[in-house]
């Protein structure tokens, strides 16, 4: 007895599913198939196969439909999640115009890793990395070039602190030395009001 | 229990991973119960298995482009159904069932604990259910014809490809897709009346 049921209406689809249940339709054709018209009935249709395949299998404890309201909240946390996700981006680049439906559209797919696979972060990192060497390979050079000329403007306060050759030095920042290492006591504030009385009266 | 094989799932997941919410939508329907079931394991509060299982589902939506396909799908998915209990457990501060027979992730298997997982927590009304329909299957794919019955059989049970099922009945491939979307067509068109009735949750 032939018991195969007539041709529905949105048949083509069910086949389509039939098919990606056993992973015979690749993703170009799924893709196909559910820009089509994949509705409610064909969510049942999907879900009535898995079942069937349990069934035969005898996996007894998983023979029950899926719940088209846990979807339905599904779907609302996930635009929930994506909103969230746009407005995190548009305050991290202080874009305010971005906040907007096409863009959150286009977030409302899996999050992707945002730096690590961005082609435009990844072109500005190399120019300023490049840049970042021609500055440090300008400045390696120019100070061999110049250093003499700027360190013979500078005279340090006291001969016992010298600049060693091709190192900045602050002539303030020497005098300061010289004078801590004459009498470091000198340089050091001394205490005042209730701590100086105290430290006085301790004082032998 | 499945043969192991490719990842059924590979092609939808691969759509998923693009983007497309029609397609994460056919895994979310086809795991959603079994999330459930194994979150249950865990958690006795209703309310709380379910908005686990959504947070297992977000989870994965967000985790999708970091899926690579090493494992299966549900394999992954399971691993974040579980560190999702365990995480709102945590938060809890209130393990009632956890404690020594937490999942062990190092197992690195779904099966670890499906084989594990009792069949007790099931309400009388869900496995009486349960067994209707799968009464009704069996009354479904008796009354096949043979080519589909066939077909649907070597595919379903013994897991094999639509290729060998070709070599097997000596017929096209084409004509094996045929047989095996009619048989579930039938099969379907008789357990859908009941499925329709189907309510509450079976943990």
């Amino acid at each position: 007895m032939n018991t195969s049921p007539a041709p529905r209406p949105n048949a083509p689809t069910a086949q389509w599913l039939s098919l990606a249940c056993d992973a015979q339709i690749d993703a170009d054709a799924l893709q196909a198939c559910l820009a089509g018209q994949c509705d409610a009935s064909h969510h049942n249709d999907w879900d009535a196969y898995q079942l069937v395949g349990r069934a035969l299998r005898h996996e007894l404890h998983d023979l029950s439909a899926h719940d088209p309201v846990f979807l339905q909240k599904l779907h609302s946390r996930m635009a929930a999640d994506a909103i969230y996700s746009v407005a995190a981006h548009a305050i991290q680049t202080g874009d305010s115009a971005g906040f907007d439906q096409q863009n959150l559209a286009q977030r409302s797919g899996p999050a992707q890793p945002q730096a690590a696979n961005d082609a435009r972060w990844r072109l500005w990192a190399s120019a300023l990395a490049m840049a970042g060497l021609l500055i440090g390979l300008w400045t390696l050079g120019g100070l061999g070039r110049d250093a003499q000329p700027l360190l013979a403007q500078v005279s340090p306060a006291d001969p016992s602190v010298s600049a060693p050759q091709g190192v900045w030095r602050d002539a303030q920042l020497d005098a300061l030395l010289a004078a801590h290492q004459r009498q470091a006591v000198a340089v050091v504030p001394q205490p005042d009001g209730l701590l100086r009385a105290a430290v006085l009266e301790a004082q032998p | 229990m499945q043969p192991l094989g490719p990842d059924a799932d590979a092609p939808i997941v691969a759509r998923a991973q693009a983007g497309e919410l029609r397609a994460f939508d056919l895994l979310v329907i086809k795991y959603q119960r079994r999330v459930e079931r194994l979150i249950s394991r865990m958690v006795r509060d209703t309310n709380l298995i379910e908005e686990i299982a959504q947070d297992t589902f977000l989870r994965a939506w967000r985790a999708l482009p970091q899926f690579r396909g090493e494992a299966r799908f549900y394999t992954w998915l399971y691993r974040i159904a579980v560190n999702s209990a365990r995480k709102t457990l945590l938060e809890l501060k209130n393990q009632p069932s956890l404690g020594g027979s937490a999942p062990n992730l190092g197992d690195d298997d779904e099966t670890f604990w499906a084989q594990r997982e009792p069949s007790t927590d099931e309400t009388p009304e869900a496995a009486l259910a349960a067994r209707e329909i799968a009464q009704a299957v069996q009354d479904a794919l008796a009354q096949l014809p043979a080519d589909q019955s066939t077909a649907i059989t070597l595919r379903e049970l013994d897991g094999m490809s639509y290729e060998d099922i070709a070599a097997q009945m000596q017929t096209p491939i084409g004509t094996v897709r045929s047989r095996i979307f009619r048989a579930r067509e039938a099969i379907s068109a008789r357990i859908k009346p009941m499925l329709s009735h189907q309510g509450g949750k079976r943990w």
